[in-house]
């Protein structure tokens, strides 16, 4: 079997991105803040890889997120991979988007997922001002984050593509 | 025609497929799964823990000999003063034995405190959770008591192999009984919100209608033995504000919690003498 470098460069991106984001959470928690960047999962997968290969990543991605949570068990995993394959499916104009425009995308994916989040996994808790005046204030400071950290780990990702002599596009794509 | 629509079709169906591959997947095999794949990444954050004390000690390597002396003196006094205080307790506790022994009382629980280090905090609008540096190589057990010098912390929610997870107090699923300092009924405090940039936030409930706030001064809420888990007498939080309940029986009311929950180095873990014996037992 084929090694899918592309596939592995993109697993280990997405690993320091679990990291750093567990490591930011550490900090701001005690601040009562969560930023959460977890569109930046999903943009480069959808731009570079075959849709299977996508949401093998896209399970690997949500289900690290969701070990440690007390939700259920699948929950980001389901998230990311319906996110792929929406993505997935303008993958071609994606490719030749420029990186702004992709951070923009991911600024947009990210505002989706909170929302998501929120709602669902509200609960009682849906009753509460102050609930809202923190989804509130964690979307506000993802969304600053998004935009920052983006710029960084979209490029970063583009430029180990590059140097490992990636395309951008799968084989079968092009 | 109908051959190119159904082309279009296929990344919904791939999606289809990985989606019911997850759902008809064995309960037993999904938890298999995901324990797997909290083992694999816990020696991130535990590593990640262990480089910040190195860091600490590296930090504290620098300071001047002056200062060191003058922390050890300081030390030396707090030690002084705690060896009087333990003195104290013993002699209580003998008391408390005598007593119990003359009025044949039951003995009161008796626990054991292990002092766990923090290796990651996860303080989301959802759950408030913290994970500490020992599990099930300590026989941390399941639904145990997790208090810090400022009273409680929460409770052991997982165990894993070498980390264990601690629901904080102040977490939106968390409840447990307690009572009104100088007071003997027992009410429900329950975790509510952590809003940004101020304390978090808890909710009291069942509180009877005669308590009330006296000159102004905040109520202190403090852990109950009723729940069979937390030692009795133990801070969890302030009462701000108390309003008649929807019964009109009881109030409830909004509980401060301390700040310090969100940054916590350091926590015990109180854990039953029975259940360690039996942990023990079963190891044997």
């Amino acid at each position: 079997m084929e090694i899918n470098l592309r596939w592995w460069i993109l697993a280990l991106c997405n690993l320091l991105l679990f990291w750093l984001q567990g490591m930011v959470g550490d900090a701001t928690g005690a601040l009562g803040l969560t930023l959460s960047v977890n569109a930046l999962y999903v943009i480069m997968p959808a731009v570079c890889l075959s849709q299977g290969w996508g949401l093998v990543l896209m399970f690997l991605a949500g289900l690290s997120v969701d070990a440690g949570l007390p939700i259920g068990f699948g929950f980001h995993a389901v998230m990311f991979a319906v996110a792929l394959t929406v993505l997935h499916a303008y993958q071609r104009s994606l490719q030749k988007a420029g990186l702004g425009q992709l951070i923009a995308l991911t600024i947009g994916l990210n505002i989706i997922f909170q929302l998501v989040e929120a709602v669902l996994l509200a609960g009682p808790l849906s009753s509460y001002g102050e609930y809202w005046l923190r989804i509130g204030s964690d979307l506000v400071a993802s969304t600053l984050a998004t935009g920052l950290v983006g710029w960084w780990f979209l490029s970063l990702e583009h430029w180990l593509l590059t140097i490992t002599g990636q395309e951008m596009a799968e084989p079968e794509n092009v | 025609m109908a051959l190119k629509r159904l082309s279009q079709l296929k990344p919904v169906a791939v999606l289809m497929a990985f989606l019911i591959a997850w759902w008809v997947l064995p309960v037993v095999l999904k938890r298999w799964v995901k324990t797997g794949f909290y083992e694999f990444q816990a020696p991130i954050f535990y590593l990640e823990s262990q480089a910040e004390d190195l860091q600490s000690y590296w930090t504290l390597r620098g300071q001047s000999k002056r200062e060191m002396i003058a922390a050890g003196r300081d030390l030396a006094r707090e030690n002084a003063r705690q060896s009087v205080q333990l003195q104290e307790a013993r002699n209580l506790a003998r008391e408390v034995e005598r007593l119990e022994s003359i009025l044949d009382l039951p003995s009161r629980p008796d626990y054991h405190y292990e002092v766990a280090r923090v290796a990651q905090r996860d303080l989301s609008a959802w759950w408030q959770q913290i994970t500490i540096r020992k599990g099930a190589n300590y026989n941390i057990p399941v639904g145990a008591a997790v208090v810090y010098r400022g009273g409680v912390v929460g409770r052991v929610r997982e165990v894993h192999a070498y980390t264990s997870t601690v629901e904080l107090v102040s977490s939106s699923g968390f409840r447990m009984a307690a009572t009104v300092l100088g007071e003997d009924r027992p009410v429900t405090y329950q975790g509510l919100i952590n809003p940004p940039f101020s304390n978090p936030l808890g909710e009291v409930l069942n509180v009877p209608a005669d308590i009330k706030h006296t000159g102004g001064q905040p109520l202190l809420l403090v852990s109950s033995p009723l729940g069979g888990i937390f030692p009795a007498g133990l801070t969890i939080g302030e009462i701000v504000s108390l309003a008649p309940g929807s019964d009109g029986f009881f109030q409830r009311g909004s509980v401060r919690l301390n700040p310090d929950l969100g940054s916590l180095r350091e926590v015990a873990v109180v854990i039953p003498l029975y259940e360690e014996e039996e942990a023990r037992t079963d190891g044997d």
